[in-house]
């Protein structure tokens, strides 16, 4: 299939989940290292992302479009949306950094741990628990024998909430 | 926050069915980077993420806080080991021996073969023939291609291992605490940053350290001393960042390459001359001002009663803070600049974007007045108050309002009131067209929805102003509550006067109407 074109930009059509259609210039992607190689080597111009919700790819494009538009004059404004950005419940948070991961937008999927990381920094084992909602596979023996593995890590006050 | 979680946590399990379609098909795509956690049920908020992600997140803990993960679930048993960040710190610690059975434990344990970043803050314990240690964790680190190595000292009591200083894999490099020693071989050859804090340099020691990092891109320095001048000569050196805090007597700075500067400090303690920075693109300077006169140091627009005393004493100091500038700005002329002072009246200067950070004052509001208007080629000005004072808004709780003087009326082009935290106004004035914004930011007790609110309102109303137009912002942006007086606003419009009237006349006139 031949990639639409309008005057010098090219045109390339993402297809969310929900099969949602976003129509975008070709340019924005290329911060995708998946989408480039896709775009580089196959010359498509539509791409299927169907593991992709598409109010988390909305997102994604919001990124995108914000990065591109990136100078040194607007760093702090872009340094706000960025944080804006990742202000959201952690669902939706950890949903894009797994989209991210996949479509491979190296600066991005940095910022998204990083604000996952900034959730439990600091928080003990069993409020980590709670904020990822993980049940523990372990009997209550094991868990003191493994805490005596590395006793240090264990030192200190911990911050038992969840939020 | 709990409850809001708690709710959530209802919604979430109907939101799972929908998304599971298309957590399978990622799963399935990811399987090969190694799930192992097949036992955890989709309701984990995690289990979607693949391991590498996990170690990724991991990696961006502190250490302590990755090595607790192992005790989450048998997923998380192990994959602390393949963290590639180490981040050691100490203040965790009261005792220091409990310290490096850590540091000795994690690194053990660790199964990474290339690491990107490695931190030891050793600022809050001691130990004595800790040497050994430091030597083989720091070597535990070359060894693996460190790439970005922090190292705090804040007693100055342990020596960098020597094997550091050759190290062709660093790229980023953070000292505090660090003592220059001229006997050292150093050769970062990929190093693109240093940021040095609290450092004693001479001026050779400063060529010599320069020469070692060939590939240096941005040099950030703060709270150090002793070297007079700083040439860079690297064409690849291109950010220099200057924290004058801590002091520098006077400091010549000579970089042709240089694109970006960023300096900021006390004027008591900087007197730093450009020499030649002529490829600058960016330029951001930051000045703390203080009054020395009187009693102690009071900054400029602190003091209300003490107003005529500051009036009568600062001059000279003043004075000799436009020489500063002056010869600053000569420099750094045709150069798309942004600068932010704080404080006092300004020379001519010839920029395309200002940002000016200061109270807002009489002292201050001359200054602003003439600065404006010796700006022919200024495109972007931005105001950011920051003062003592109240706004008009005072008068009427959680109003906004600008007054305008009766001979300006008449240019009014429209008037935009947002909310009762928001308004603008737009005025045509000869060639220009301006627009004034005047906001009340939310006080510091006020729901975090309600700020938010109120800063995507003004950079709302910011963006709707086009680029050709000039822009005032103005208002109390300091979250502040309290006494009120009326001012702010009424300079600014002063300020829009002055552009093509008497400056000192309507100043006043505009002043009395206030009582300020």
């Amino acid at each position: 299939m031949a990639s639409s074109t309008t005057g010098e930009k090219k045109i390339l059509t993402l297809k969310g989940g929900d099969n949602e259609e976003f129509i975008l210039e070709e340019s924005l992607v290329l911060q995708s290292e998946l989408l480039k190689n896709m775009v580089k080597e196959e010359r498509v111009s539509s791409i299927p992302l169907p593991s992709i919700k598409s109010k988390t790819l909305v997102k994604i494009i919001e990124y995108l479009k914000k990065h591109a538009e990136l100078t040194p004059s607007n760093k702090e404004e872009f340094k706000n949306f960025e944080k804006e950005f990742v202000n959201v419940v952690l669902e939706e948070l950890l949903d894009i950094t797994v989209a991210v991961n996949y479509l491979k937008i190296n600066g991005l999927l940095e910022f998204c741990c990083q604000a996952v990381a900034d959730r439990i920094k600091d928080k003990s084992v069993e409020a980590v628990r709670k904020i990822f909602r993980i049940e523990s596979d372990f009997t209550p023996e094991e868990e003191s024998e493994f805490r005596k593995e590395t006793p240090e890590a264990f030192e200190g006050d911990l911050d038992d909430t969840t939020n | 926050m709990a409850s809001r979680r708690s709710s959530r946590n209802g919604v979430f399990s109907s939101t799972s069915s929908s998304s599971s379609s298309n957590l399978g098909d990622l799963m399935s795509k990811k399987q090969k980077n190694g799930v192992t956690g097949a036992k955890e049920t989709l309701d984990d908020y995690i289990s979607q993420l693949p391991d590498a992600l996990l170690v990724q997140i991991l990696s961006l803990l502190p250490t302590k806080d990755a090595v607790k993960s192992c005790l989450l679930s048998k997923r998380w048993r192990y994959l602390w080991h393949s963290i590639y960040n180490f981040l050691f710190e100490d203040f965790y610690y009261k005792e220091p021996e409990n310290f490096k059975s850590f540091v000795e434990n994690v690194l053990t344990h660790s199964t990474c073969s290339k690491i990107k970043k490695f931190k030891l803050d050793l600022s809050h314990i001691y130990i004595t023939n800790f040497e050994s240690e430091i030597n083989r964790w720091v070597s535990f680190a070359v060894e693996r291609k460190v790439e970005d190595f922090v190292w705090c000292n804040l007693g100055l009591t342990y020596q960098l291992p020597l094997f550091i200083y050759t190290s062709s894999s660093l790229i980023t490099l953070e000292l505090l605490y660090w003592v220059f020693d001229k006997g050292l071989l150093i050769a970062w050859n990929s190093l693109k940053s240093l940021k040095l804090d609290v450092i004693t340099l001479d001026d050779d020691d400063m060529v010599k350290l320069l020469s070692s990092c060939p590939a240096l891109e941005t040099l950030e320095l703060s709270c150090f001393q002793d070297f007079r001048r700083l040439e860079i000569t690297s064409p690849n050196l291109k950010r220099l960042i200057l924290d004058g805090d801590g002091g520098f007597d006077s400091l010549e700075i000579v970089a042709p390459h240089l694109q970006h500067l960023e300096i900021s400090g006390h004027l008591g303690h900087l007197m730093c001359r450009l020499v030649n920075v002529f490829s600058l693109v960016t330029a951001s300077l930051t000045f703390s001002i203080i009054c020395i006169n009187g009693d102690g140091g009071t900054y400029i627009g602190e003091e209300e009663e003490e107003d005529d005393v500051e009036e009568d004493n600062c001059p000279d100091y003043h004075q000799a803070f436009r020489n500063l500038v002056l010869d600053y700005l000569e420099k750094l002329s045709h150069v798309v600049f942004m600068l932010q002072l704080e404080g006092v009246p300004l020379p001519e200067l010839r920029c395309k974007c200002l940002t000016l950070e200061m109270p807002i004052t009489k002292n201050t509001l001359y200054g602003v007045a003439s600065l404006l208007r010796t700006l022919p080629l200024l495109e972007r000005y931005e105001m950011r108050a920051v003062s003592n004072f109240g706004i008009l808004g005072g008068w009427v709780r959680n109003g906004v309002g600008i007054l305008v003087d009766k001979d300006l009326h008449e240019l009014v082009v429209e008037v935009r009131r947002m909310n009762d935290r928001l308004m603008t106004i737009k005025l045509v004035v000869g060639n220009f067209t301006l627009n004034i914004i005047s906001g009340y930011a939310p006080q510091a007790g006020l729901d975090e929805e309600v700020k938010r609110r109120f800063c995507k309102d003004l950079d709302e109303m910011v963006r709707g102003i086009p680029h050709t137009e000039k822009l005032f912002i103005e208002g109390d942006f300091n979250g502040h509550i309290g006494a009120t007086y009326g001012g702010m606003m009424m300079c600014m419009v002063a300020l829009v006067l002055e552009i093509e009237t008497e400056e000192e006349r309507l100043c006043w006139t505009l002043l009395e109407h206030l009582n300020w």
